[in-house]
Parts: structure tokens; C-alpha cells; sequence
């Protein structure tokens, strides 16, 4: 009896551990209200969004209602995300970042969605190979692409045309030669390149086109840009650029957008931003009267360039199963090409599936705008930083160190390696 | 004698002129802010942008305005701001009169250790009380109310120690008269002491009305649902920081969020400039 007892609790637990780990798609059976917590709040961006959920709402037949809410920047979406499953309260899905992917897949609070995907037959192969990195973690899809994004060129055609230059450069030392003579015919009026301080992403591509690795290793779990001296040529040479006046040092607070204005202003002739504000962006270059050019970033000695942006995952902590299904629906909503195709032409976002592409929605923006297709063809040599648990607070550390050297100048480039060496020591 | 009068006269001017430019000084200093407000709001986004910027717009414009009713569903978080400001002070009032009376006329077991509580909580910023009251509020399921914006704020430390300095102030003699005449304590209360510290009252009224429609942190914590923002954060969403910052709807927007405030310091101002000086003179 004893024996038979303990059988029958050892095959009850079994069978409620192979429920936790393998859990099971079910399917929408009662209305149901969802919130979706995400980070699109300028102009195009919250239009499109609102669009899309109001359409879900009106036209799904499983009675699901979604709530979209603003949370701010990608860093607030994180926090709050963080703090609300620790309170208990999390959202159903959040649009969450590169650098905070890691951080929530590592401690297993995302739904693993290979249920739903094999239930529905979703087709993981017509996701873009180059936006797929953060999608997989540990066997699992823990996410699904959503507002992509790599990092693009924005210039004033006619002022490089001026001093020579009729085309996009191909290279940053072409580039900073072009954006040197701007500044110098302007009588330093007009400076020729800006950069705003976003070390996993801009500065990350810059590093990475001098090791092929970036500011953090392949196995996201060191970075030799410390020791093999690509962070130091770096910095020593980002320090100069600016020193010389030809290159914008970026502004203490709200950075992007005084770059933005002084680009609107003709005090700048160019600037590195997302491909995401490719529509507001050029929105604004026309209403000035800018002759906007859009172009593959550059790095030393060719082109590099850096993917960023959004992803969509499901909270796994504090939602029935009824929600984590009703999300589910939503997610597949917005990876259809309709709306896919739509993001894109819309605000700039990278297109996420292979269909999409082929929509007449893409094809005839393309046709028109060169531009939003540069972005796409782009992710031919853009590359993804690391995946690692490490990757938002060491994205975080070099951060304030390159703000310490090009904002607050009053340390060296040998300074500031160091101190990274020691903070990376403390990390890794 | 001639000489000694001019030479005060010269002095006196001398005085009243520096006097006189300090002002005006201030006053630009002071105004400029706001006429900056008011004249962006007007302008065009490239007007806005402009370098050397212009103190005047070169063409007048109204859509920065029509953006932010256009962009936002204002009515909804206006009326969140109203709801949630008169809320916290009506419950301030109702909670601060009675416990400063208290604290001002009673002598009872553990009054100095009540009051130092009182005073201890005036001290504590809400950054560090935030996370146990968001998931206390969580656990309550009231994130998605306007009860975490109001509740938390429904006993003002700063308003209560306001008010019994002032109902300090009130002699003993007129409260004994009131008594021996049967007045109970609520009428001593509402019809001695309330009148006789109007002025802290107006005070503390205005400060909590500044503090709860001006509040920007504590509801982007305590909210998770658009329909229980309050126009602080509607405002704040008209940045569109990585896209380039829209000055004029930002003005525009912001001239909606200070009208309010402003109407009502130009209407209690004298309140409140009497209510200082009372306790200064005292």
C-alpha cells in the first residue's frame, strides 16, 4: 500500500512537472481584456499602434480587448515591467528592448511560445534571419520582433554636394573628411557629423567595425575591445573629432532631439539615428526645406551598423493561460504583412517577415522612398550586440564613461579604459 | 547746505535706481520663462528651431494647439487632474484641520511623539516609500484607479504642522470664551479657529493643489492604464524626445497644464503673501 502510494505521488508529480515545463497552447474561450505595455509614444509611432489595436479589438472574433499603454522609454518599459511582476501585477505583453531581453529571459519570465507557433503553424522561417537573434533563447521563442530597428545615416545632401561629395560616403574616413570641410567653409558655423552617446548601438558598430566584436564579446560574457585596444583608438579618436569642432559633442539632456533640431537648423549636416524615426525624420528635413539623404552607416574603413530596437514578449508571471492565449492572438495580429508591411511604411521600423516584403504596401514605399529600402538591405553586413545577461548594464556602464569623456572632458581615453577595466572585472 | 541736500538727493536717487533696475531684473528674470512659453506656443516647428532664436514669431500659428487636442484625449486627463487634486484636498482638509487643532490645544499621552511622527514623515521624500506603497496599492488591485494618486496624499504632514502654528497663534483667552458660552469644540474649531488661520489655510490649500496637479512622478508609478493618467503625463507624451521635441506643442501643452495654477496665485496671492507675513511678525 505504502509502495503503491508512493508510486501514484512520484506519477502526480511528473505529470504536474511536465505541465510547467511543456506547457500547453490553449485557446481563447471567454472575452477577455489584455494591456500591452509599450515604449511608441511620438506622432507616427502611437498613431500606427492605436490603429492596430483598435483594429484588433474591431475585428478579432475571440472577444480579446487590448489595452495599450505608454510607459515611456524603453528603460521605463523595463523597470515597470520588472516592478510589476514583482508586485504581482505585471502586463500581459510588453514591448521590450534588446538589452533588457536577456534580462527577462534569464530569469524565465517570458512565456515560451513554441506551443502556440507549432499549434498555429506560424512559419519561424519567414522571420527575417537578421532581426532573429533575440527570438530564441535556451530552445525556446521567447519573442517575436516587433519595432526593429538599425541605425542610419541622415545627411544634408546639398551641403556634402557643396564641398565635393554627390553621394553617400562609403566610409567614415571619407565621411569625416567631407564633414571636416563643411565645418571649416562654414567658418565653424555648420558642424559636418553628429553622434549621440548610445554605446550598444552606435558606438557599439564603430568599435565593432575596428574588432569585428563590438563592445561586448561573442560570448557576451567579456569584452576585449578593453585589451585589444579598438575601445581606446576609438575614444582617443571620437575625443579629437570633437576637440577639432567638426564633430557635434552631444547635448546633456535630450541629445537626439538637439541633434534633430540642429540638423532642422543647418547648424548640422549630419547625424546617425534609427531607421524607426526614418518618417518623422524626413517629415521634418522637408517641412525645412532639407534635401534629406538617407545612407548605409560607416564605419572604419567600410560599412558597419548595428540592429536594435523592440521586441513583443509575454509576461509568464501573474497571467491565466486565457491571457498568455489572448496574447498570443495579438502577436500573430501584428506579424501579419498587413501589418508588418503597414509598421514599416509607416514609421520606419525594419519590415520583420520575408511576405511582408513582397506586399504592393512595401513595394510601392520603396519605389518612392529609397530611403526606408536602404534600411532593409542594410541588415546585409548590421549586426546584432551579443546576447548576454551582461548586455544592459555593461551597455549602461561604457555609457557614462564615453559621457565622462566627450560631454564632461575631463578625463583621457587611457582614463576611461581603465576605470572600464575595472568595472568590467566587477561584472563579467 | 545746498550742497549737503543735493548730495542726499543724488544718493536717494542713486539708491532708488539700482533698487529700481534690481526689479526689473528680477521681473524679466521671472517673466521671461513664461513669455517664452507663450510665444513658442505660437510659432512654427521651424520658427521654434531657429538660430539666433527670435523673440517673436515670424508666423503666428494656432496648430501647436490644435496638435495637443488632436494628439491627446485631453478632456479624459484634464478631468483625472481635476478628480485627483480635489480629492486631496478636500481629504487634506477634512484630516489636517482636525489633527493641527489637535496638536495645537490638547495636551494628551504621547502628543510630542504624534507630532514628531508628523514631523518625521514631512521629511521622507516619496522616492523612497514608492516601492512598498506601489506594491501595497498592486495587492490592493488599485493600480488601475485613481485611488493610489489620492489616498497616499490624504494626510499632509507640511499642511498639518501649517495649521496648528496657526491655530497657536489664536489666544486661549477667546477659545476659554467660547467654551464658557457652550460652544463645542467642533464649533471652536470651524467657526474661531478656521477664520482666524484663513490665511495658512489659503496656504496650504494652494501648496497642495501646486503639488498634486503638477505631480509627474508618482502617478507614472502608480498608473497603468491611459484612463487614470493625469495631464502631467499627457503632457510629457507630447515630447517625442527621440524624434526631434515639438517646442510648440510642448509650450502649447504646457500653457493648458499652468493656466490653472496661475489663475489661482493671481487670485489668493494676497492670501498667501498675509499668511507669511503674520507668522513673520509673530
Amino acid at each position: 500500500m505504502k509502495k503503491l502510494f508512493v508510486v501514484l505521488l512520484m506519477g502526480a508529480l511528473l505529470v504536474s512537472a511536465q505541465g510547467l515545463v511543456f506547457a500547453e497552447a490553449v485557446g481563447v474561450t471567454e472575452p477577455i481584456t489584455i494591456t500591452f505595455w509599450h515604449a511608441r509614444g511620438s506622432t507616427v509611432d502611437a498613431e500606427w499602434l492605436a490603429n492596430s489595436i483598435n483594429k484588433f479589438n474591431a475585428t478579432n472574433t475571440l472577444g480579446i480587448t487590448v489595452e495599450g499603454v505608454y510607459q515611456g522609454y524603453f528603460s521605463d518599459v523595463q523597470a515597470k515591467t520588472l516592478a510589476s511582476i514583482a508586485a504581482g501585477d505585471p502586463p500581459t505583453i510588453a514591448e521590450i528592448s534588446c538589452t533588457a531581453i536577456p534580462v527577462l529571459a534569464t530569469q524565465d519570465l517570458l512565456v515560451d511560445l513554441t506551443p502556440y507557433v507549432e499549434r498555429d503553424g506560424f512559419d519561424m522561417d519567414n522571420i527575417v534571419e537578421a532581426v532573429s537573434d533575440y527570438i530564441y533563447y535556451d530552445g525556446q521563442i521567447i519573442t517575436m520582433p516587433y519595432t526593429r530597428g538599425t541605425a542610419i545615416m541622415y545627411y544634408n545632401k546639398d551641403m556634402y554636394a557643396e564641398v565635393g561629395l554627390d553621394r553617400a560616403p562609403t566610409t567614415l574616413e571619407e565621411l569625416n573628411h567631407y564633414a571636416k570641410l563643411i565645418y571649416e567653409n562654414s567658418d565653424g558655423a555648420v558642424k559636418g557629423i553628429g553622434y549621440t552617446i548610445e554605446a550598444n548601438y552606435y558606438q557599439h558598430y564603430l568599435v565593432q567595425s575596428l574588432n569585428g566584436m563590438g563592445i561586448l564579446d561573442a560570448d557576451g560574457s567579456g569584452a576585449s575591445c578593453l585589451e585589444d585596444g579598438s575601445l581606446l583608438q576609438f575614444l582617443t579618436d571620437w575625443f579629437e573629432w570633437t576637440e577639432e569642432g567638426w564633430c557635434a559633442v552631444p547635448a546633456l539632456s535630450s541629445a537626439s532631439s538637439v541633434v534633430q533640431e540642429n540638423f532642422n537648423n543647418k547648424s548640422l549636416a549630419a547625424f546617425v539615428s534609427s531607421s524607426n524615426r526614418a518618417t518623422t525624420i524626413s517629415n521634418n528635413a522637408k517641412a525645412n526645406g532639407i534635401n534629406l539623404g538617407m545612407a548605409f552607416t560607416v564605419g572604419y574603413g567600410g560599412y558597419s551598423a548595428p540592429i536594435g530596437g523592440g521586441s513583443l514578449g509575454i509576461i509568464n508571471r501573474g497571467n491565466t493561460d486565457q491571457e498568455i492565449a489572448a496574447a498570443w492572438e495579438f502577436m500573430k495580429f501584428l506579424m501579419t504583412d498587413e501589418q508588418v508591411a503597414g509598421n514599416h511604411v509607416a514609421t520606419g521600423v525594419l519590415p520583420a517577415t520575408y511576405s511582408s516584403i513582397e506586399t504592393d504596401i512595401i513595394q510601392e514605399c520603396w519605389a518612392e522612398n529609397e530611403g526606408y529600402k536602404l534600411s532593409y538591405e542594410q541588415l546585409d553586413f548590421a549586426s546584432e550586440i551579443r546576447f548576454s545577461p551582461y548586455v544592459s548594464e555593461w551597455s549602461s556602464i561604457v555609457k557614462s564613461a564615453m559621457s565622462q569623456l566627450i560631454q564632461g572632458r575631463n578625463i583621457t581615453p587611457e582614463e576611461v579604459v581603465q576605470n572600464l577595466k575595472d568595472e568590467a572585472a566587477a561584472l563579467f | 547746505m545746498h550742497s549737503k541736500y543735493t548730495g542726499f538727493k543724488l544718493r536717494r536717487l542713486a539708491v532708488s535706481g539700482i533698487s529700481f533696475t534690481f526689479k526689473l531684473f528680477m521681473l524679466v528674470l521671472f517673466l521671461f520663462p513664461f513669455y517664452w512659453m507663450i510665444v513658442t506656443s505660437f510659432k512654427t516647428y521651424g520658427g521654434s528651431i531657429v538660430f539666433p532664436p527670435t523673440l517673436l514669431p515670424h508666423t503666428f500659428t494656432l496648430e501647436a494647439f490644435e496638435q495637443v487636442f488632436t494628439r491627446l484625449n485631453l478632456w479624459n486627463y484634464l478631468k483625472n487632474s481635476v478628480i485627483v487634486t480635489v480629492a486631496v484636498i478636500v481629504i487634506q482638509t477634512l484630516i489636517g484641520v482636525p489633527a493641527a487643532y489637535a496638536f495645537s490645544r490638547y495636551s494628551f499621552k504621547g502628543r510630542g511623539i504624534m507630532l514628531a511622527l508628523v514631523m518625521a514623515a514631512f521629511m521622507v521624500p516619496t522616492q523612497i516609500t514608492f516601492i512598498t506603497v506601489y506594491i501595497m496599492m498592486s495587492k490592493l488591485r488599485w493600480l488601475n484607479t485613481l485611488l493610489p494618486q489620492i489616498v497616499p496624499f490624504g494626510a499632509s504632514a507640511y499642511g498639518i504642522f501649517l495649521l496648528r502654528q496657526a491655530f497657536m497663534q489664536v489666544p486661549t483667552d477667546i477659545i476659554e470664551a467660547a467654551r464658557l458660552d457652550n460652544a463645542g469644540e467642533i464649533k471652536i474649531m470651524t467657526r474661531i479657529m478656521l477664520p482666524a488661520a484663513k490665511s495658512s489655510l489659503m496656504t496650504v490649500t494652494l501648496f497642495s493643489f501646486v503639488g498634486s496637479w503638477n505631480s509627474y512622478f508618482w502617478p507614472l508609478v502608480m498608473s497603468n492604464a491611459e484612463k487614470v493618467r493625469p495631464l502631467t503625463l499627457a503632457i510629457e507624451r507630447l515630447k517625442d524626445q527621440d524624434a526631434g521635441i515639438n517646442w510648440p506643442v510642448i509650450m502649447a501643452g504646457n500653457m493648458i497644464m499652468v493656466l490653472p495654477v496661475l489663475l489661482i496665485f493671481l487670485l489668493m496671492s494676497n492670501k498667501i503673501i498675509s499668511s507669511m507675513g503674520y507668522r513673520g511678525i509673530k
